[in-house]
């Protein structure tokens, strides 16, 4: 089975069960925030930095009281679950709804000159076996390049959320000065991925864009 | 401390003692109170992490370029597939620094700012302390200051001196008071620094910025981009 069948989109609350314990962002999963002691730190020394300029550092735990009970998702946004066997998944911290504990969270570096023109070296991965969610706002896809036969699939970069490791990109950006000085969006062509995930919005910046855009400059 | 809580309709929220108590406040606690109680010592080690941290950071310098080059030297990268000839190369550096010549130009003069506004305010908080301690009467005892070395390391000996005599009647808390336009005087020192580190910062890195730009945006065919061996170089190109 590969990872692209592994993965499902929900655009509705869902069902969530067998789960080994798991860490959330409560804030997206409808769970009363009352009491702080509902909060952990997740493997407190993985992805600090990520984790808190996305404001995803503190996860709830959630533990089923037993195999049989599942938990409903009540979605704000749509969610994308990857079932991961083994396997690593990249992902942008901001977009991270939640994940199994047996999956383990790590930044890679990424000192390639194409992707160094336009994204930040330093990207958050999952690895292991278990499920992970990735939040779309505005819904989004889950493709792989073996299903897009007739032209390359081609993401924005800003709208990428989550890509399997085996992926591979060629970027292209605007040609003129205006676009480079404005650090206008790349796109990538994805030559090869078993599974990429693109949403449909940016991120949910809106006003915030140029903003984050300088501050991307000043903090690749 | 572990408690249940119920949230949701089957499921348990295990919840965990508060670690930022243990991981930020205690350790920041017991640095201060160290710092209270044995003010050299702490000096001594901050003087050390400053040491080492220099020498770190210029060790992690070199081993991140020597990763960037290895990253983007190896087959079917960047560097090896785009070798313009070098008129090409010249004119694309000339582009390049037309780009980012704005930008320099706005860099220089936000730095030659903060300069003229640190030295004023230096010149305005000294001429302050000399000010004030011409009004105080001096006594005939000399008090020795516990940390006069650190301040004639860096401000003049004339200042320090005029301090010195002048505080030497005064209590605690006034002593205090005057030392503490030195304190706002080194801070801005402080900040000159940082934004001269800043500014190099933002130079290499916008000039870098252009210039990867000019060349992703002309390379024909485009180097592809691959996550699947984490830092090591890639294997070939499609």
């Amino acid at each position: 089975m590969t990872l692209r069948a592994r993965t499902t989109i929900h655009e509705k609350s869902f069902s969530l069960g067998g789960f080994a314990p798991l860490y959330s962002n409560a804030a997206n999963f409808g769970i009363t925030t009352d009491e702080a002691d509902n909060y952990r730190f997740p493997q407190p020394t993985r992805c600090i930095i990520k984790r808190v300029l996305a404001g995803k550092y503190l996860f709830t735990y959630l533990k089923q009281p037993s195999e049989s009970s599942s938990y409903i998702v009540s979605l704000r946004n749509h969610i994308a679950v990857v079932e991961l066997h083994n396997e690593r998944l990249f992902f942008r911290m901001n977009r991270l709804a939640f994940f199994e504990e047996c999956l383990e969270l790590s930044t890679t570096c990424n000192m390639q000159v194409p992707w160094l023109c336009s994204e930040s070296p330093f990207i958050a991965c999952v690895t292991g076996s278990g499920r992970v969610g990735i939040e779309l706002e505005a819904g989004g896809d889950a493709l792989d390049s073996e299903s897009q036969s007739a032209a390359p699939l081609k993401v924005k970069l800003p709208r990428l959320a989550a890509w399997s490791s085996d992926t591979r990109l060629q970027l292209e950006v605007e040609p003129g000065y205006l676009n480079a000085a404005l650090m206008a969006e790349a796109t990538a062509v994805v030559c090869h991925s078993s599974l990429v995930i693109s949403s449909n919005g940016d991120g949910g910046r809106g006003s915030w864009e140029v903003p984050m855009r300088a501050l991307r400059f000043l903090m690749p | 401390m572990a408690t249940e809580n119920s949230a949701g309709p089957a499921a348990t929220i295990r919840a965990r003692p508060r670690r930022w108590v243990r991981w930020i406040l205690a350790p920041a606690a017991a640095i201060c109170l160290f710092s209270l109680l044995f003010p050299y010592a702490a000096l001594m080690v901050a003087a050390l992490v400053i040491a080492v941290g220099v020498i770190a950071a210029s060790v992690g310098v070199v081993v991140v370029m020597r990763r960037f080059v290895d990253t983007n030297s190896c087959e079917g990268s960047v560097f090896r597939e785009w070798r313009p000839s070098k008129r090409a190369g010249a004119w694309i550096a000339l582009r390049v620094l037309a780009q980012w010549a704005p930008f320099g130009a706005l860099s220089i003069i936000l730095w030659w700012g903060n300069g003229w506004i640190i030295d004023q305010a230096i010149y305005l908080i000294q001429s302050a302390i000399v000010e004030w301690c011409g009004s105080i009467e001096p006594e005939s005892a000399q008090l020795s200051w516990t940390g006069e070395w650190m301040l004639r390391c860096v401000f003049p000996d004339v200042l320090v001196d005029t301090v010195k005599s002048a505080s030497s009647g005064l209590s605690w808390g006034m002593r205090v008071l005057m030392v503490l336009p030195f304190i706002i005087t080194v801070l801005i020192e402080i900040e000159r620094w940082l934004s001269l580190a800043l500014l190099l910062w933002l130079t290499v890195r916008s000039l870098g910025y252009f210039l990867v730009r000019m060349v992703v945006a002309e390379q024909r065919p485009k180097t592809e981009v691959f996550f699947d061996r984490g830092n090591e170089p890639r294997q070939g190109v499609a």
